[in-house]
């Protein structure tokens, strides 16, 4: 097995599907997939083996830790831990990764509204501390759920730790300005670490796009593809948000182990296995 | 030749001294850290946040003051536009008094006006 990657599912948009792309790769990875040939009704889907998958939820609006229903391991014990350590944070993933419930092979580091209290902080270095905590991890991927900021503490911790961005977008203009104004925090994270004699090891893996049902392309949404496709890579296919998803999100559910879940399951498992290694 | 058995053992995750504590909530002083039997020494303990039980009680005579600079408000905090001028010179004293004591004018004038008529 190669090397563990780490994901981080980002846009500066917020509404546009993140919690749900990063949520759906995590388990989709975990779940693996035996693939399938593609036809005039379906798509293709590449075989993949199932992956041990940590889940970060590294956005004070707790939206992954919400719809997974976790618990950290103790009080005060979730990301926010990490991201304000006063001691050596390394290795403190494996410390607070806590069971998903859903799958054997994915857990979850849960998140909290206090999370949010590190975002005015500028501590030297603290940037790295998410990275230093992901050290001896029992994990084959990682994905992190990203806080739609624009730049800052969190997303910059995400951009130390990850290899590997993928866009979520939806296919309006927020979708649109989130994957705009991500590009330009990935470029000034580069620049900034190729001033510092660094290396930004971020690869971007392209866009994950979801659009509401099925059916042709609505002019709106169609003009939204065109410029999400003007700016990165889409990864096919095109993810369709049925109703399924938020019912059960509502539920703390998984939607794809129900029968009108699987095409958006299918839709997210072809997806992963272009983006996992 | 003697060899470690093992890596000696990292550090253990610790909660931040305000976890649990809302982010629109103000808080206006110093956070004492929860006291864990085994916890390694950490930066929350900077020699103020602990009182003992058999400390004398302070009776507040003055309205709180500005917080010293080196326990920073948590939270998002309250404040209100003070709407005044003042002299030229009252001013070049002021920006003065910030230079030399590397204070906030904010919190020069609050210093002030509590020390002189706080009740």
């Amino acid at each position: 097995m190669n090397a563990m990657q780490v994901v981080m599912v980002h846009s500066e948009a917020g509404g546009v599907d993140k919690t749900t792309t990063a949520v759906s790769v995590a388990m989709c990875a975990a779940e693996g997939n035996e693939g399938r040939p593609g036809d005039e009704k379906h798509h293709a889907i590449e075989a993949y083996a199932p992956r041990r998958v940590v889940l970060i939820d590294l956005d004070p609006r707790s939206a992954s830790t919400k719809w997974l229903r976790a618990q950290p391991v103790g009080e005060g014990l979730h990301v926010g831990a990490i991201i304000g350590a006063k001691d050596d944070p390394t290795g403190w993933a494996e410390d607070l990764a806590v069971p998903s419930g859903w799958h054997p092979n994915l857990r979850i580091i849960p998140a909290s509204t206090d999370l949010s209290n590190r975002e005015s902080e500028n501590a030297d270095y603290a940037e790295l501390r998410l990275k230093a905590a992901l050290t001896d991890l029992e994990a084959d991927l990682v994905v992190i759920d990203c806080a739609n900021r624009q730049g800052g503490p969190l997303t910059l911790s995400a951009l130390h730790a990850a290899d590997t961005l993928l866009h979520a977008a939806r296919l309006n203009d927020s979708g649109m300005d989130g994957v705009a104004g991500s590009q330009r925090t990935i470029a000034a994270f580069r620049r900034n670490m190729a001033a510092m004699g660094a290396v930004a090891r971020i690869d971007v893996a392209g866009a994950a796009v979801t659009r509401t049902g099925h059916g042709f392309l609505s002019i709106s949404e169609s003009d939204a593809l065109d410029d999400v496709r003007s700016r990165v890579p889409v990864i096919e296919p095109i993810v369709p948000y049925l109703s399924i998803v938020p019912e059960a999100r509502g539920q703390g559910e998984w939607y794809g182990k129900f029968r009108k879940g699987q095409p958006v399951r299918d839709a997210y498992a072809a997806i992963s296995g272009k983006v996992i290694r | 030749m003697s060899m470690e058995e093992r890596p000696a053992r990292r550090t253990k995750p610790v909660p931040t001294s305000d976890a649990g504590i809302d982010p629109v909530e103000f808080r206006p002083g110093p956070v004492t850290a929860p006291q864990a039997p085994s916890a390694p020494a950490s930066g929350a303990g900077e020699g103020k946040g602990v009182s003992t039980p058999a400390a004398a009680p302070a009776a507040p005579t003055r309205p709180a003051a500005a917080p010293p600079a080196d326990t920073a408000p948590i939270g998002r905090e309250v404040t209100v536009q003070l709407s005044t001028r003042i002299s030229p010179d009252v001013d070049k004293l002021l920006t003065a008094a910030a230079v030399r004591t590397g204070k906030k004018k904010r919190a020069l004038i609050e210093e002030a006006i509590t020390n002189l008529w706080g009740s």
